[in-house]
């Protein structure tokens, strides 16, 4: 009796069937990874974590305090060159906002001694809270990566956008005024979904 | 039969020793026993937002000093690594983490070699039980006829 011949199956299909099938798990990884542009916060959306402490001139400082405007948080270092360079800007923004009272900027202190930061304020001007940060927890609170790095705060607190590098006022101002316009639609659009239901 | 059963006893008894070590390796206590251990490996798995390539714990940067001072506060509150690691992760997000967490899509990371050496593995067992000749071959009379003649026909 003759033994069976078994038939021999392929397996190079098999093969080349488990190579796709990493390869697409793998693209699928680096498709979902996404870029990293820089800009991205998981605090965005988000309730702003609180700042509360003493400020360079002796002061204190409690961002509660500050619902109903717009605020611009600032970190920065006196040694950090953007954070020279965006200075003025700053100031031309909290200037121009302080008479309105829509908003304000608050700068929170990154690795810089308290002696040092009142010489960069007396140098470049500027006539805002300046809070100590000196455990860097605010810091870290924020997910702050490098100096400057700013966010701008919604009136009721929550994190609108994160900036890292310097900032410029006619981008704040750009930045508040989208924001405005944007509630203004969100409003309009309430109103017409209530007279549609009424 | 009795003879295939004896020879696989080795294998088994190795496969046996590797799942023991790798349960060990998982679950069993390796955990550091001080504070300062806890946070120094806790520190080791975070990334420093500022640098690249170094960890919290290997970083003097501002970000990774106030990390580090956090952490260790947080395992003084009594929070487990896993809490703290999450708390970082919720501020500078998945990427600060420098060991993947094991769910989701990043978890393909700890499934996927696995299951590549698990498939070349079965790849090779069943390669090779194809190149075993099997043991009940009957060569029937009209097979020796046929080697037979094949050897006279070749024979000078």
């Amino acid at each position: 009796m003759t033994a069976p011949v078994r038939e021999r199956r392929r397996v190079g299909p098999w093969i080349a069937g488990a190579v796709l099938v990493v390869l697409a798990a793998l693209i699928g990884v680096l498709a979902t990874s996404g870029g990293d542009d820089g800009v991205r916060s998981t605090l965005i959306g988000r309730q702003a974590p609180g700042i509360a402490g003493d400020t360079i001139d002796g002061g204190a400082y409690d961002l509660a305090e500050h619902r109903g405007e717009f605020v611009v948080v600032n970190f920065f270092a006196t040694w950090c060159v953007p954070c020279i360079r965006e200075h003025p800007e700053l100031v031309e923004f909290e200037e121009r906002h302080r008479e309105a009272g829509d908003a304000s900027v608050v700068s929170v202190v990154f690795d810089s001694r308290p002696e040092q930061v009142r010489e960069f304020f007396a140098e470049n001007g500027g006539d805002w809270p300046v809070v100590l940060d000196p455990a860097g927890r605010t810091s870290l609170e924020y997910g702050v990566t490098g100096v400057p790095e700013s966010y701008l705060l919604a009136p009721d607190g929550t994190v609108l956008v994160k900036i890292e590098g310097g900032v410029t006022a006619a981008a704040l101002d750009d930045l508040l005024e989208q924001v405005q316009v944007a509630d203004v639609e969100a409003d309009h659009l309430g109103d017409e979904d209530e007279a549609e239901a009424s | 039969m009795r003879d295939l059963s004896r020879a696989r006893w080795p294998w088994i008894v190795v496969l046996a020793l590797i799942a023991g070590a790798l349960v060990v390796a998982a679950v069993g206590d390796r955990g550091p026993r001080t504070t300062a251990e806890r946070a120094r490996a806790v520190a080791e798995s975070i990334a420093c937002p500022q640098c690249q390539g170094q960890s919290v714990a290997d970083s003097e940067a501002p970000s990774a000093r106030a990390i580090r001072t956090e952490v260790a506060r947080r395992i003084e509150a009594g929070e487990t690594d896993d809490q703290i690691r999450d708390y970082i992760a919720g501020i500078y997000g998945e990427d600060a983490l420098l060991t993947p967490p094991s769910d989701g899509v990043a978890g393909l990371i700890w499934f996927l070699p696995v299951a590549g050496f698990v498939g070349a593995v079965g790849g090779l067992v069943v390669v090779f039980r194809r190149w075993q000749v099997p043991e009940d071959v009957e060569v029937s009379d009209e097979d020796q006829v046929l080697v037979e003649q094949a050897r006279r026909s070749t024979r000078p």
